[in-house]
């Protein structure tokens, strides 16, 4: 791997990378991180200082997707140094060197200390952990092995943070993340199918910046990237509201970018900043290419089903929404009043006339009945 | 009452306020016409009707004076009624234009308001179309009926024989269209079984509402006639009152049962015991409305010379207080807003009314609505 | 004594007259089997309050939006003379539910009864319609609806409509373009139309396949002599603002009296007149208590 000394920003200003896309850069990280606009040159002066972490890679039941995200870097040479300035010194896919000569690199990094242990793939148990071997030993001991002395875990992808695939139903090698194994050092897991190199890139900028693994959700999941869900930030958000799903693939609705929550999409139960930062350097994401969202994010996601609507247990409606009218029968004060008055006034008139009445002699007796006519 | 006399070139006070009352209310019915009812009316969807239709459904029955007078006079034969068959109907006729007014005041599309009389349109189901269709021809009725009141002033004498000569058809169909309409003022509720307060709705509306007719009408016959006897100083005939007060207190005593006997029947005294507003409501228009009418003229305050006169007081309150509990506060709907009637609904209906009593007493004054009396003078 | 022959005549004349046919009121109709209307059936639990229907409605119908207090959106709270329905939330303690409110195109209708002008009428085929050309504005009808539908332009000075769900009858159902706006663009499959007898049928279906998902009732089956509407549900009726208002039909005993009382009037009232005539001809009344 390369072994510079000149800082971040100098090796860019030597790849023709300007001072201006380099300070770009920053503020894109410092957007990613959400972090204030203020933090933006914290970040550059972390990055021009020199310091370059050490980090071994460790793959075990994967697929190598993560590490392809990786490569697809493409954030200009920027993010490349980036990791170069972490000093990779363990990759078994991206490594030049094979063999003894790289387990012997590898043992002494982790003799070194220091480092940051990257795992890629889920880890099996069963019978021992015969199903994952490198080099004659276990996967299983493997980790535990390099995490000894790292100074902070990171798992990428699914399969590493909540077992992935290897680890859905019915899971025949007993395949478990990262987490489950690893109790005495930080755990970060930056999961998704594959995780996001974004994600990953803005985390070792924090990690740079302020010595110190982002905050985290209750599943691991930096707060950052992992924080809201999909269903939230989704351009497509409207025609949910509106009721304006596609109903079929190709359909007049698929064609005009409707919702498609009823094609199976998992945005609702889905953490991931995918609306927002995007795949392929911000190219696009499944959504926005016309496919629901399948949850690559969430813990089992392979067993949800690809076209099963998402459940949406934690819908509650908002309290604006228009309530249900129950016939009453109460009186009304107004009328109430009216007939008060209407009553009162009677009664006061009566009483009067009584009165008057009463005192005057009764003219009952006097006066005579007019003669009746025929 | 005042002298409001105008024949003697006096006038009081009092007849100004009337007259100014009433160009007011007319002013206001025509704006009321030109923008609509929602900038003239409180009326919402809640309370689709308001004040206009209460005091309708109790000028009517009060109007309905003319019809009872009528049978007792006409079919009765009792001569001493004779005598205040004009009154009655002038009021009749006053009455009923009010109500005619302000309906047409209230409905919406008055511009075609005639459709209450296309046959291929008219729904004999609709209590609404009974009364519509009713009034109409009842008021048509009251105009031959008091026609010979003008018509006698103005020396047009032959219309008047062709009157007197049909004067049994003429008010015999009088009463039947009344009886049919005044009726008709409780069937109007009978679809209304789910919203109008159990104290007030029962299957017995059409005959409550016929019988709270008669002694309403009465009631009001007794103070037009003691006010107007007063205001000419004509004497009073007791033996009219006294059977008057017989008539309307069998009539109160049968509507007092009926009542009574629906709401055992029906279960509902608990209701009425229970100490809410609207039992307290249900206490106040039976007892001012009944129960103190009935006292008086079951007393020997039937002979005072204010004793009917109060009687139709309080039975015209009673009958106010029933027809507003079943035009808007017995109603049961959601209710977030409530209704009180607008400055200008209130000024329309007193202006109309204002009208009224000084068109009556215009004519008392101008007409001779006491022939007999003033020729035995 | 004789009867004068005025008198007779009289009687004879009322009593012929009001004897001859009387036309039969507006009224359901009853020759066709309500089963055979053209229905609705509306299911809480799929309903997701989206209120594309309440849109659907307000572009079929170009009824003007109601924006609520921050000027941001179209949010009726009820219906009204620009929106013939609406979806209302109800929120308990652990449980909500959403209800479509419209006119229930009920069998037998109480505001058709009490049009004086039949300007509501039952179509045939099912629903409700409205004829602003002969309706007067009287407003019976929005007190003779049980379920508080029909809804005035009160802000209209010429000349005012009374507004409610037809069923988009003319502009949709009539020219064959499909069923009601709102029920064809239910996403969520919560609001379905058909033959009332269909609809209840499938009603019934999914109450017996998921019991444990409904309250055990169809709302609309029997009420008020049955509705077009009919509606399933997870929580209680009641909470949904749809009472219990019995199976009678509203308007059986106001047709009922008329039925009876205007025909007893017109025959026997001229009979009595004439009898009251006679008996004082005869002196019968001369000293009569309390006359």
């Amino acid at each position: 791997m390369l072994n510079l000394k000149p800082s971040v920003q100098e090796s860019a200003r030597d790849r023709g990378v300007t001072r201006r896309d380099f300070l770009k850069f920053s503020s894109l990280m410092t957007g990613i991180l959400a972090l204030p606009r203020s933090y933006s040159k914290r970040i550059e002066k972390a990055l021009q200082a020199p310091a370059r972490t050490p980090v071994i890679w460790l793959e075990f039941q994967d697929c190598a997707g993560c590490t392809e995200s990786l490569l697809r870097a493409s954030r200009p040479s920027v993010a490349e140094i980036v990791l170069d300035v972490l000093s990779v010194d363990y990759h078994e896919t991206i490594m030049a060197a094979a063999g003894y000569q790289a387990e012997d690199a590898k043992k002494a990094t982790i003799d070194a200390g220091g480092y940051l242990l990257v795992v890629e793939g889920a880890i099996p148990l069963a019978e021992n952990g015969i199903y994952c071997t490198i080099g004659g030993r276990t996967a299983i001991d493997l980790l535990e092995e390099a995490a000894s002395n790292a100074i902070a875990v990171v798992a990428v992808g699914n399969c590493a943070t909540f077992g992935g695939l290897p680890a859905a139903q019915p899971n025949p090698t007993g395949a478990v993340s990262v987490m489950d194994l690893v109790k005495d050092k930080p755990v970060l897991n930056l999961s998704g199918c594959p995780m996001n190199v974004v994600n990953l890139t803005a985390t070792v900028v924090h990690f740079l910046t302020f010595g110190e693994l982002p905050a985290m959700d209750e599943l691991g999941r930096p707060l950052f990237a992992y924080g809201a869900r999909i269903h939230d930030n989704c351009e497509r958000r409207g025609h949910f509201d509106a009721g304006e799903f596609v109903r079929a693939w190709g359909d007049e609705g698929h064609r005009k970018g409707w919702c498609l929550y009823q094609m199976g999409c998992k945005g609702p139960v889905s953490f991931h900043n995918c609306p927002a930062v995007r795949w392929n350097d911000g190219t696009s994401w499944p959504v926005k290419s016309g496919h629901g969202c399948i949850a690559c994010s969430e813990p089992g996601f392979w067993d949800l089903g690809v076209y099963n609507q998402a459940d949406l247990q934690q819908y509650a409606p908002p309290a604006t929404y228009a309530p249900v009218q129950l016939p009453s029968a109460n009186v009304d004060p107004a009328a109430a009043g009216i007939i008060g008055a209407v009553a009162g006034a009677a009664v006061g008139a009566a009483g009067v006339a009584a009165y008057n009445a009463l005192s005057k002699s009764d003219e009952a007796e006097e006066d005579s009945a007019p003669e009746k006519k025929e | 009452m005042a002298n409001l006399t105008i024949s003697k070139r006096q006038t009081t006070p009092v007849f100004w306020v009337l007259l100014a009352l009433t160009a007011l209310g007319v002013g206001l019915s025509i704006y009321r016409l030109v923008v609509g009812l929602g900038p003239t009316t409180n009326m919402s969807d809640h309370y689709p009707w308001g004040i206009w239709i209460t005091v309708d459904l109790f000028l009517i029955p009060v109007a309905g004076a003319a019809f009872t007078i009528s049978l007792l006079s006409y079919f009765f034969g009792r001569d001493h009624y004779h005598a205040i068959v004009r009154p009655a109907v002038l009021a009749g006729l006053i009455g009923y234009g009010i109500v005619a007014v302000l309906l047409f005041l209230d409905i919406g599309r008055w511009n075609q308001f005639y459709n209450i009389l296309v046959p291929g349109y008219i729904n004999l189901h609709s209590f609404l179309e009974e009364i519509s269709l009713s009034v109409t021809f009842y008021s048509i009725i009251l105009v031959l009926e008091a026609a010979p009141i003008f018509l006698e002033k103005w020396n047009i004498t032959a219309p008047i024989k062709w009157i007197d000569r049909g004067i049994f058809f003429i008010a015999g169909a009088g009463i039947v269209f009344s009886v049919l309409h005044q009726s008709s003022l409780g069937s109007l509720f009978l679809i209304m079984k789910h919203k109008l307060h159990p104290l007030w709705w029962t299957g017995a509306l059409p005959l409550l509402a016929y019988l709270q007719a008669i002694y309403t009408g009465l009631g009001m016959t007794a103070i037009a006639i003691t006010l107007v006897w007063r205001a000419l100083k004509l004497p009073m005939d007791r033996e009219l009152f006294r059977r008057l007060g017989q008539v309307m207190s069998l009539n109160l005593l049968l509507y007092a049962s009926v009542r009574l006997g629906d709401w055992m029947g029906a279960g509902e005294l608990p209701l009425l015991l229970s100490g809410d507003a609207f039992s307290l409501l249900a206490w106040l228009e039976f007892g001012l409305g009944i129960i103190v009418p009935l006292a008086i003229l079951l007393s020997k305050l039937v002979g005072h010379s204010a004793g009917p006169f109060w009687a139709g007081v309080f039975s015209l309150i009673g009958t106010f207080i029933n027809r507003l509990m079943i035009t808007w506060i017995g109603l049961a709907e959601p209710n977030p807003v409530g209704y009180i009637p607008s400055w200008i609904e209130w000024m329309i209906t007193i202006g109309l009314i204002a009208g009224g009593f000084l068109l009556y007493s215009v004519i008392v004054q101008q007409f001779r609505l006491f022939p007999d009396a003033e020729a035995a003078r | 004594m004789t009867i004068s022959r005025r008198d007779f005549l009289k009687v004879a004349g009322l009593a012929a007259g009001s004897a001859l046919a009387f036309p039969q009121g507006a009224s359901a109709s009853s020759g066709t089997d309500a089963d055979d209307h053209i229905a609705m059936l509306y299911d809480t639990t799929i309903c997701v309050g989206c209120n594309a229907c309440t849109n659907a409605c307000r572009q079929w119908n170009e009824t003007a939006p109601e924006i609520d207090e921050r000027g941001t959106f179209d949010a009726p709270r009820e219906l009204s003379a620009d929106t013939y329905t609406l979806i209302q939330l109800y929120k308990g303690e652990d449980e909500f539910g959403f209800v479509k409110r419209q006119c229930m195109h009920c069998v037998d209708p109480a505001c058709v009864s009490g049009c004086p002008v039949t300007a509501l009428q039952k179509m045939p085929d099912g629903p409700v319609t409205y004829d602003k050309d002969r309706c007067i504005g009287c407003r019976y009808c929005m007190y003779a609806c049980p379920f508080h539908v029909p809804r005035f332009e009160w802000d209209v000075s010429r000349f005012p409509v009374i507004a409610k769900c037809h069923f988009c009858y003319e502009n949709r159902i009539k020219p064959g373009l499909g069923g009601p706006a709102c029920a064809d663009r239910c996403p969520t499959g919560a609001l379905i139309w058909g033959k009332r007898g269909d609809l209840l049928n499938e009603a019934q279906r999914r109450l017996d396949q998921n019991p444990s998902r409904y309250v055990n009732y169809i709302y609309g089956k029997e009420d008020v002599g049955g509705t077009s509407v009919l509606y399933l549900s997870h929580i209680p009726f009641e909470n949904l603002g749809l009472e219990d208002l019995g199976t009678e039909p509203v308007p059986e005993i106001s047709e009922q009296t008329s039925d009876v009382v205007l025909p007893t009037i017109f025959v026997a009232g001229p009979l009595l007149l004439a009898a009251v005539r006679y008996i004082h001809k005869r002196g019968g009344w001369e000293e009569t208590w309390p006359i």
